[in-house]
């Protein structure tokens, strides 16, 4: 799908407030469901669990196969293994056609949406009917759905209600426990008269050839048990070795998904069971399992665990674009952080590449995978593969360029500073964008160049102390090198008060996470040799920086330079202002004067779930003498994005509404330990007229510090 | 170490979360006459029972079906079957149902009544599965975890319980066994 046609698929989603209401309720719904779940395990454990088994079965697919196979042939199962979406369906087929198939009940299977079943079949006048509710709703109305467990979330009960009344030909009330008895009417007949039942299966165990299916609604056990004849369509990848394997995923299965401890009925079924229904007595059983690009992807050690994946959604439902623009907005077929990597396999590149840029980078998904994927690094993984195949986009390679030539990427930002002087504001804003920028860029006010950049500064602001407890060297970061030197200035000034020595290496250059965003890895990777040569040279025993996403991103140095020493050493020195003072110079309230402004907290992706900070930030706010005040949304995004809010500024633009709304009136004060987010909630704040201030973290304490 | 008596308490407590009505009662006779009681306050007309010997102690007015489940699948009120095990952690009762007359008891009725003996009882579903691996041993079996009635939230993430399954859970809990 071209870009521009995505952007419209975006910008639809964008402006249904049915679909915004929706979203949101349940974004903060699901987290507090969620939280409630699982008090008392210890999730990491389990998620550890459950990636190590999956690890397993992957590394084995192929043996694992052979003897589920082995096991269930012994018992009467008809096994298929179909190569491709195509071969399966056409397997399906097969099936119907010897057993005479008019009419098929499913129950619900993101494997037969991915093969697209159902739209294969009904050109072969089989009539097939969806008997989940969700799903049986979507198929009426021609869709595809739009989350994983919830495939019409997306819907208002008017909508269905319309729907309904069409189906029945009576006029129906808008009430959902009406509506749900509707269905239950309608598709009790469907079971009783179909010839074929078709499931998915949430797990396959080898050891006995059984398939488990985790439903609510009581579908799937009617669909698996009425008809003469039921194929289930699996995944190769659900394959297990042992039954407690499989229950071991279903223990977080239901918890990540909705919240639930268990769903109503999990069905084991081994074996073609007794079944009236057939001539002989027996059910005419089948299992089709799927490769569609799984072996493949089983044997790539960049993708593999990808296929851990056990389909909870979870990570759709903390995601902050998904929350914005919904599954149809956020998906092909599969929706969410793993839909932006399964598109790329199993529907291709064309329908992946605009798709896959659709991702702010916030790490929410990673969080709560129950398999513990590194969705985002591998989003980005694909994102270059497909840049690879097809070519960079000239702004992209112009940019790294750019950014490799340190000295000229620098002068070319000092420049800049003149060239905005025509369209400055007197409050340091950007009174206006340039005309060639479209106005959906200007939904919050961006900061101008600053006069005199930090390492301008630096001959001004350096010091020598005769007895220094510690010795730091700064990072400045480009955002805060070039726009907010101040933040920097502030944090010296507090550390120079802590007889700690400062330097600040200036062959340093940007820390290469724009180049990584725009899947500009080699261009990266030569920034971070550059950073690593210019602190070798510094005997300092740790590295300062203010920007989580500096941080976050030089944390991956080591892997991206094969572990050279200057490379290990500058990851294990970096870290953030708040973890420096609170942890290992321990400042407490005595260094500073009391303040009774309320300061809210804005937890800052790459600092929070990237680096870890958590507590000491809000510590720190509350040791300077404020009063912290705490806000229902402070660990979701902002928005920014870095390059993220260039490419979707809507999406940019309504994530920061949302999180404005959750700040406004509660506080005087707001603070980040990220400049990427100061600029997004500054500008905000500023575009809409509110009354709350937003600094850096190091800005409030350089304010209340004693300076003695 | 959790004694007998916790277990129970707390799967009284999950399976009452999701909705399941329970009871406790001494013995066999006494659960069938829960149901029957059930079956009058319900104003309902047809009981399945799959176990034959079970359903010659339904000694009343309704529709009582046993062999002849499967031919009145259409017509099922209630559902009265046996469960093999219960799991605390989660309020769930398991049922070996590779009969299919003993299926379609627990998948059509609109009301689904189990009887559990309290024994029976483990803290969390990995303690069955020993007896789990046996059964699917098996050349054909099927075997439910059912946790409450019925329930789905796909419009508008309302929860409605009764869906396409019972419509309602009344788990009998036996003393005896």
């Amino acid at each position: 799908m071209s870009k521009r046609d995505y952007k419209k698929d975006v910008n639809k989603a964008l402006s249904n407030n049915f679909l915004a209401k929706a979203m949101d309720k349940f974004a903060v719904a699901y987290r507090q469901s969620r939280k409630n779940v699982f008090e008392g395990t210890d999730l990491k454990e389990l998620i550890g669990t459950i990636a190590d088994e999956k690890d397993g079965a992957i590394s084995e697919m192929d043996s694992l196969f052979d003897t589920f196979k082995e096991n269930a042939e012994k018992k009467g199962i008809k096994i298929h293994l179909a190569k491709n979406a195509r071969e399966a369906n056409e397997i399906i087929l097969e099936i119907a056609r010897k057993g005479n198939v008019k009419s098929i009940v499913k129950s619900k299977s993101m494997t037969s949406e991915e093969t697209r079943l159902n739209h294969f079949l009904e050109n072969y006048d089989i009539d097939v009917v969806e008997t989940d509710l969700g799903e049986w709703i979507i198929q009426l109305r021609g869709e595809g759905p739009s989350h994983m467990v919830m495939p019409a979330i997306h819907l208002s009960k008017e909508q269905v209600t319309d729907l309904f009344s069409d189906v029945t030909g009576k006029n129906l009330d808008p009430d959902i426990q009406t509506l749900v008895k509707v269905a239950r009417k309608e598709l009790r007949q469907k079971y009783l008269d179909a010839d074929m039942g078709i499931s998915g299966a949430n797990f396959a165990v080898a050891q006995s050839g059984t398939i488990g299916i985790v439903t609510n609604e009581g579908n799937a056990r009617l669909v698996t048990t009425l008809p003469k004849i039921h194929v289930a369509l699996v995944g190769l990848e659900k394959i297990v070795p042992k039954l407690d394997n499989a229950l071991n995923i279903l223990n977080i299965l239901p918890k990540n998904a909705t919240g639930q401890k268990i769903t109503s009925y999990v069905t084991w079924i081994t074996g073609p069971n007794e079944c009236k229904a057939n001539d002989s007595g027996k059910k005419e059983m089948h299992i089709v399992f799927l490769d569609n690009g799984r072996k493949l992807m089983a044997n790539d050690p960049d993708v593999s665990e990808v296929l851990r994946c056990i389909r909870c959604g979870a990570c759709a439902n903390v995601c902050p674009v998904y929350r914005m623009v919904g599954g149809h907005g956020l998906g092909h077929i599969y929706i969410g952080a793993i839909g932006l990597i399964l598109t790329f396999f199993f529907h291709g590149r064309e329908n992946a590449e605009s798709l896959v840029q659709n991702c702010i980078n916030c790490g929410a998904c990673k969080e709560v995978c129950a398999a513990g994927i590194d969705l985002p690094t591998i989003i980005k993984n694909v994102q270059s593969k497909i840049q690879d195949e097809k070519g960079s986009p000239l702004p992209s390679t112009l940019l790294s360029k750019l950014m490799v030539n340190r000295n000229l990427f620098h002068k070319l930002l000092k420049f800049g500073k003149f060239a905005q002087k025509p369209v400055v504001g007197r409050e340091g804003y950007l009174r206006h964008l340039p005309l060639i920028v479209s106005k959906d860029h200007n939904f919050r006010k961006l900061p101008k160049i600053a006069d005199k950049s930090f390492r301008d500064l630096w001959d001004e602001i350096k010091y020598e102390l005769p007895d220094p407890d510690l010795k730091v060297s700064v990072f400045a970061g480009c955002l805060q090198d070039f726009v907010y030197p101040e933040h920097l200035i502030s944090a010296v000034k507090i550390l120079k008060g802590q007889n700690v020595q400062v330097t600040f290496p200036l062959e340093q250059s940007c820390c290469g996470l724009p180049l990584s965003m725009l899947g500009q890895n080699d261009a990266a990777k030569k920034i971070a040799k550059q950073n690593t040569d210019a602190f070798a040279l510094e005997d300092s025993q740790y590295i300062l920086t203010l920007c989580g996403s500096c941080g976050s991103f030089i944390k991956k140095y080591s892997k991206m330079l094969e572990d050279s020493e200057q490379a290990n050493l500058m990851t294990e020195k970096v870290i953030t202002l708040s973890d420096l003072l609170f942890n290992v110079l321990k400042l407490d309230e005595k260094s500073f004067s009391e303040d009774q402004r309320k300061v809210m907290f804005h937890s800052s992706c790459h600092a929070g779930r990237g680096l870890k900070i958590d507590k000491e930030p809000r510590e720190m706010i509350k040791k300077a003498g404020y009063c912290y005040v705490a806000t229902e949304e402070e660990n979701t995004c902002c928005g920014f994005g870095g390059s993220y809010s260039g490419k979707f500024p809507n999406v940019s633009s309504k994530i920061l509404d949302m999180k404005m709304n959750s700040y406004d009136g509660k506080g005087d004060i707001l603070v980040a330990e990220c400049p990427g987010c100061v600029l997004q909630l500054k500008g905000g704040m500023a575009k809409n007229n509110k009354n709350v201030e937003v600094k850096h973290l190091s800005e409030i304490l350089g304010e209340s510090y004693k300076e003695d | 170490m959790q004694t007998n008596v916790n277990i129970q308490d707390i799967f009284v407590k999950n399976a009452e979360a999701v909705s399941a009505v329970i009871y406790n009662v001494k013995n066999l006779e006494e659960a069938v006459s829960q149901c029957l009681k059930i079956c009058a306050q319900k104003e309902k007309n047809s009981i399945a029972v799959p176990d034959g010997k079970i359903s010659e102690m339904f000694k009343c007015e309704y529709r009582i079906y046993s062999e002849d489940i499967y031919e009145n699948r259409d017509n099922i009120d209630i559902g009265f079957t046996m469960a093999d095990a219960g799991i605390s952690d989660t309020g769930s009762i398991v049922i070996n149902s590779t009969d299919e007359n003993l299926r379609i008891a627990t998948m059509l009725s609109d009301i689904h009544v189990a009887v559990i003996n309290k024994s029976t009882i483990v803290e969390k579903a990995s303690d069955l599965s020993e007896s789990l691996k046996e059964k699917m041993a098996d050349s054909a079996n099927y075997t439910a975890f059912i946790t409450g009635p019925s329930r789905t939230a796909d419009i508008e993430r309302v929860l409605a319980i009764g869906v396409h399954g019972p419509l309602e859970l009344h788990i009998i809990i036996l003393e005896d066994i």
